[in-house]
């Protein structure tokens, strides 16, 4: 695959990079962990925090590269089989003999055992979040410190004082950590950066190029030593703008210059990341790293509406599109923001690096502002809303990290048929009270046996009405059930997690003001987000019976349900003939109209339990990430055709093949799901290159995007990539190596994803001409 | 020169009705394909509707596959669109002899002989039930009737997509304009909307068809399969001196138009014909633009589906010369 305007050097680089063995540790942030454990364990929890960090960053090397415009390295080795064997023993020691309700105490909310891993309960972050970056870039590490510093005199109470204590620390830390490279810069005569860090150590950035510096050893310093990673950058061409255009105008910046500063930047962010894929769980690259933040994405949030209305299109959102487009690499992953209105050929460019399988996706400000002003974020604030992560909306520095639920849109349906049990483990009057258990809620997944409330026999239910009041009571009291787990969950962490300081806090909105964490409430806003799983598959299910059962009258519902709880034995013609039904994705109103429904009722079921005095409340998405597969075992049969444990629909798609009429019909089918209540969620698409090729195919994939936002849609991912392509990749990794695809709200190379994530893409429906 | 009739269907000849060695069913419309009483009921068969089809003219378009064809192209690659009826496909490579579409059929076209599934085309009254339970999508019905109402409101969904990219409808088939009433129908009803409308036609159609067909049809893609009548009528089972009268009518009457031409090897390809070819479009009042399409063999599965096998042909071996000999005629070639 050619590359558009990159150097030699760069282009050496990124080859250099796709044959770095997945391996590679940064072994030394290892072993000087492993040094500091025992060092400060008398301290209070947030000083023990802030030395560790400081320990961490005295003690690593600063390798300063000749090539590299911007500084800032981590050293990474390939350890010896004895190391390896040592560092995995120590991670054990952390938390394997811990049960689910020690761990709870520990730590609350931790998404993944993976994710536990390779971070100690006295020092850990998960990320997810964006830092307080226009503060960096205004007033410097200097602008956090005065915050704590004002702080200090308002919160006399110990635990405050010990917070902000933790906090100086880390400021410190970060701010010696600066002056370290400054010395390593100067010593390898590149006394101009030595210069500039030594200013960075305190001050604001003077320039474009500071600026991006800054920002690089800030997320070396968050990510790759504290391992908050999935950092959200949020609007860099916004907060850049001003040192953009200063240095264009004095003449000290070219656009090249830029160009090439940011294709630094990028390629960094690349670099940090393993040569694995995250969420292939069957890759051992992924399960064996010794890595924290190993494979963590970043995100960049370009254009979208300002505040005052106006577009945010300008030269650096260009400029920062045009960057991607040039290395086509996993990471950075750019979100373009679309507004109506917003500038032809800055589409056009954007729909080009979309074609060209840049890693850049598109959201839609006309239903993200809605459907963020409907979960409360006040203006101006909510102008600024971003990403991070698979497709999670956060506003920057207002919040704090991931914290969420999938939840199976699919588990209403079948305890709607059952009056309240479970169909692949039917448990009569003997029901599990604990609806939510606890490691569902610490993981943000519903596995396993679901119980719901009682709901008419369906003898009772004589229209369709009936069946979807009771899919409504089943996913309304879901939601409450969960909505008191949490709150009991969030009673302990108020008791147990009080003053557990980590990195993000000493850079956030509010935390320093307040004194307070941002899990405790010490920012302005904090939300779990809800992710609606299956919806293809509840709308399919749902058309399929209003057809059989109310319409044709071929069979009543307690004879279907027989038929579903026997798994469609002896049913083959009928299953066929089912699942040759109508389908979500065709553009077909009889269907659609329920995927409509399902997605109302999951949002009303969300906010009905956001209202009042929470500390956290909901945004609802529609997203799956890959976790479709695992969301339909647990999962009976269902009236679309689906077996039983087979997977769900994924994210905002149709079932796997349904999608069967052209990518219009697709698209006018999604977009009749009211987004303006749903506030993240990836629409894969898999284009095939012959029907977006040439300069024509730039122009028809920019009017076929427009169309879609202007239509009311939320998102938009694609690759742009044929079957033969990744059969090939297959066969051929090695000749593929820089095949990269967006896989759900990040990207991969190809290669480098587990057997059953490649699976996973080429099944997705080909849109072809 | 005889007729050599590549596909193995019979070839219409303006008068003879056209069952294809069915029986006669009472749906079987014979006035279909009869080139000068455009029988007045509105309702057509469609083989397939296109959606995001960037290929059919400007922008982002839907395409519509009329049902019937009026040429024999031996190396069609729509076989499926040449009967006035569709027939049922039948992909026998997918079945696995379960035996649903014996039970789903009433006139007893599937059979079961030694555990293996059996299709009797002369009991097929294409009524789609056996489609509609196959498994394997062995069997498929894609072909369904609509009036222009159905079809206007179909088309309209992707509105928003036409008016963005300078796109809209291209009718194509087979041959659209064995259905001029309803083409006509349809165009009257987008032109309404001021909707972009293409007419993909082989143009072996009387002019006096043709001609009330202007005022809708904003482009004019003409198939010109060989400039020579010889070749013509060899390969198409056709005369094509219709064909270039039409081009030269609809010319002069000043209609926007491309040529596109599918070059087979070694049949219609020759630097003499790419010649004649730019002769005679550069001689026109306005010369058309031009687009190459090399062959391609998805059509031999598809013959195969519905027991017409074809012979296969091979890609062009000169296409680029080809165009660029149809350039020395100052005409605009895409390949």
């Amino acid at each position: 695959m050619p590359y558009a305007q990159v150097s030699d050097k760069v282009l050496h680089r990124i080859d250099e990079y796709l044959q770095k063995s997945s391996q590679y540790t940064f072994y030394e942030r290892i072993e000087l962990l492993e040094e500091s454990e025992p060092l400060f364990r008398d301290d209070p929890y947030a000083i023990r925090y802030g030395k560790t960090l400081a320990y961490l960053l005295r003690g690593i090397s600063t390798p300063v590269s000749g090539d590299d415009l911007l500084l800032g390295q981590v050293v990474e080795r390939i350890p010896t089989q004895a190391e390896w064997t040592h560092a995995e023993n120590m991670y054990r020691s952390w938390w394997s003999h811990k049960s689910d309700e020690e761990i709870q105490k520990d730590i609350l909310w931790f998404y993944s055992d993976g994710w536990l891993r390779c971070r100690p309960p006295w020092f850990y972050s998960f990320g997810h979040l964006a830092l307080d970056w226009p503060l960096f870039i205004k007033e410097g590490l200097a602008g956090f410190t005065r915050l704590a510093d004002e702080s200090r005199a308002r919160h006399p109470d110990t635990e405050r004082q010990q917070f902000l204590q933790g906090v100086a620390l880390c400021h410190k830390a970060t701010s010696d950590y600066f002056l370290r490279y400054a010395q390593a810069a100067q010593d390898a005569g590149r006394t101009q950066d030595a210069d500039s860090l030594r200013h960075l150590s305190q001050g604001a950035p003077r320039s474009f190029r500071e600026a991006l510096q800054l920002l690089w050893l800030i997320t070396l310093v968050v990510q790759k030593v504290s391992g908050c990673g999935v950092l959200n950058y949020s609007r860099m061409d916004q907060y850049l703008l001003p040192l953009y255009r200063q240095d264009i105008e004095q003449g000290t910046l070219t656009q090249e210059e830029a160009r090439a500063l940011l294709q630094d930047f990028y390629l960094k962010n690349n670099e940090i990341m393993a040569n694995t894929d995250h969420m292939s769980l069957d890759t051992t690259s992924t399960t064996q790293t010794l890595e924290v933040a190993f494979d963590d994405p970043n995100y960049i949030i370009l254009a979208g509406l300002l505040a005052d209305g106006t577009s945010g299109v300008n030269e650096l959102s260009r400029l920062m599109v045009q960057v991607s487009h040039d290395l086509k690499l996993k990471n950075p992953f750019v979100i373009v923001r679309y507004h109506e209105g917003i500038d032809d050929s800055f589409m056009r460019a954007v729909a080009h690096a979309m074609r060209d399988n840049a890693t850049v996706i598109l959201y839609n400000d006309d239903r993200m502002i809605p459907a963020l002003r409907a979960c409360g974020i006040e203006e101006p604030e909510l102008y600024d809303y971003g990403f991070f992560g698979c497709n999670d909306p956060i506003i920057p520095a207002e919040e704090g990290g991931l914290r969420q639920l999938w939840l199976n849109l699919v588990r209403p349906l079948e305890l709607a048929l059952n009056q309240g049990d479970c169909p692949l483990a039917p448990g009569g009057q003997n029901r599990n009270p604990n609806v939510f258990p606890l490691r569902d809620r610490m993981t943000g997944l519903m596995t396993g046996d679901y119980y719901g409330t009682s709901t008419p026999p369906l003898t009772e239910m004589t229209g369709m009405d009936d069946v979807l009041a009771a899919y409504k009571t089943q996913i309304n009291y879901l939601m409450q059930e969960y909505r008191k787990g949490i709150e009991r969950d969030m009673r302990l962490e108020a008791e147990v997690n009080a003053g557990r300081l980590r990195i993000e806090d000493c850079f956030l909105k509010g935390t320093l003001q307040n004194a307070v964490t941002w899990n405790n409430g010490g920012t302005k806003y904090h939300h779990f987000v809800v992710q609606g799983t299956g919806i293809g598959t509840v709308a399919d299910a749902l058309h399929a019976i209003d057809t059989l059962v109310f319409q044709e009258k071929s069979l009543t519902l307690p004879q279907l349900n027989q038929i579903l709880l026997d798994n469609w034995e002896g049913q083959e013609a009928l299953r066929q003939r089912v699942r040759r039904l109508p389908k979500y994705g065709n553009d077909i109103d009889a269907v659609d109209k329920y995927v409509a429904w399902a997605s109302d009722a999951f949002v009303d079921a969300v906010s009905a339990q956001d209202q009042g005095q929470y500390l956290y409340g909901f945004y609802p998405t529609l997203s799956s990430d890959r976790d479709f597969t695992t969301m339909g075992k647990d999962v009976g049969a269902t009236a679309d055709g689906r077996r039983q444990r087979d997977p769900i629909s994924e994210n905002q798609s149709p079932a796997e093949g349904a999608d069967i009429s052209g990518i219009t019909a697709l698209l006018n089918s999604v977009s009749k799901i009211r987004f303006e209540r749903i506030t993240g969620g990836p629409l894969n698409l898999r284009l095939h290159p012959s029907a977006v090729s040439g300069e024509q195919g730039i122009d028809v994939l920019t009017a076929l995007l427009k169309t879609y936002m202007q239509k009311g849609g939320l998102q938009v991912q694609m690759n742009v990539v044929d079957h033969q392509t990744l059969r090939a990749a297959q066969k051929e990794p090695e000749k593929y190596r820089n095949l990269c695809v967006r896989v759900t709200g990040y990207s991969a190379f190809f290669t480098q994803m587990g057997p059953k994530a490649q699976e996973e893409l080429i099944r997705r429906t080909e849109q072809a001409l | 020169m005889m007729t050599i009739d590549k596909t193995g269907l019979p070839l219409y000849d303006g008068e003879n009705n056209d069952n294809f060695g069915r029986k006669p069913h009472p749906h079987d419309d014979v006035a279909t394909h009869n080139e000068m009483e455009v029988q007045p009921a509105m309702e057509a068969y469609v083989f397939n509707i296109q959606r995001f089809s960037t290929r059919d003219g400007p922008g982002i378009r839907t395409t519509v596959f009329f049902q019937g064809c009026n040429l024999r192209c031996a190396w069609c690659h729509n076989p499926e669109s040449i009967p006035a009826k569709p027939l049922l496909q039948f992909f026998e490579d997918k079945c696995i002899s379960c035996g649903q579409c014996v039970a789903a059929c009433a006139n007893g076209a599937h059979i079961m002989v030694d555990g293996q599934h059996r299709f009797d085309e002369s009991l097929c009254t294409y009524n789609v039930a056996c489609a509609a339970v196959c498994p394997q999508d062995a069997l498929r019905a894609d072909a369904r009737p609509y009036t222009p109402e159905q079809l206007t409101d179909l088309l309209l969904r992707d509105e928003g997509y036409y008016r963005n990219s300078g796109g809209g409808v291209t009718a194509s088939g087979g041959e659209p304009l064995l259905q001029a009433a309803f083409v006509q129908a349809l165009f009257t009803a987008l032109k309404q909307k001021d909707i972009h409308t293409a007419l993909d036609t082989a143009a072996r159609m009387p002019w006096h068809t043709i001609k009330p067909l202007l005022p809708y049809t904003d482009l004019f893609l003409v198939d010109l399969k060989a400039i020579d009548p010889d070749v013509h009528m060899a390969y198409t089972g056709t005369d094509n001196r219709l064909i270039l009268e039409n081009i030269r009518a609809l010319s002069q009457a000043g209609a926007a138009m491309e040529i596109r031409m599918p070059l087979i090897g070694g049949v219609n390809d020759s630097a003499d014909f790419a010649r004649r070819t730019g002769e005679f479009l550069s001689g026109l009042p306005v010369p058309p633009a031009v687009r190459l399409l090399p062959y391609h063999n998805y059509g031999l599965y598809k013959a195969q589906s519905i027991r017409r096998p074809m012979e296969e042909f091979s890609a062009p071996l000169h296409i680029d010369e080809f165009a660029r000999l149809l350039r020395g005629y100052h005409l605009i070639v895409e390949v």
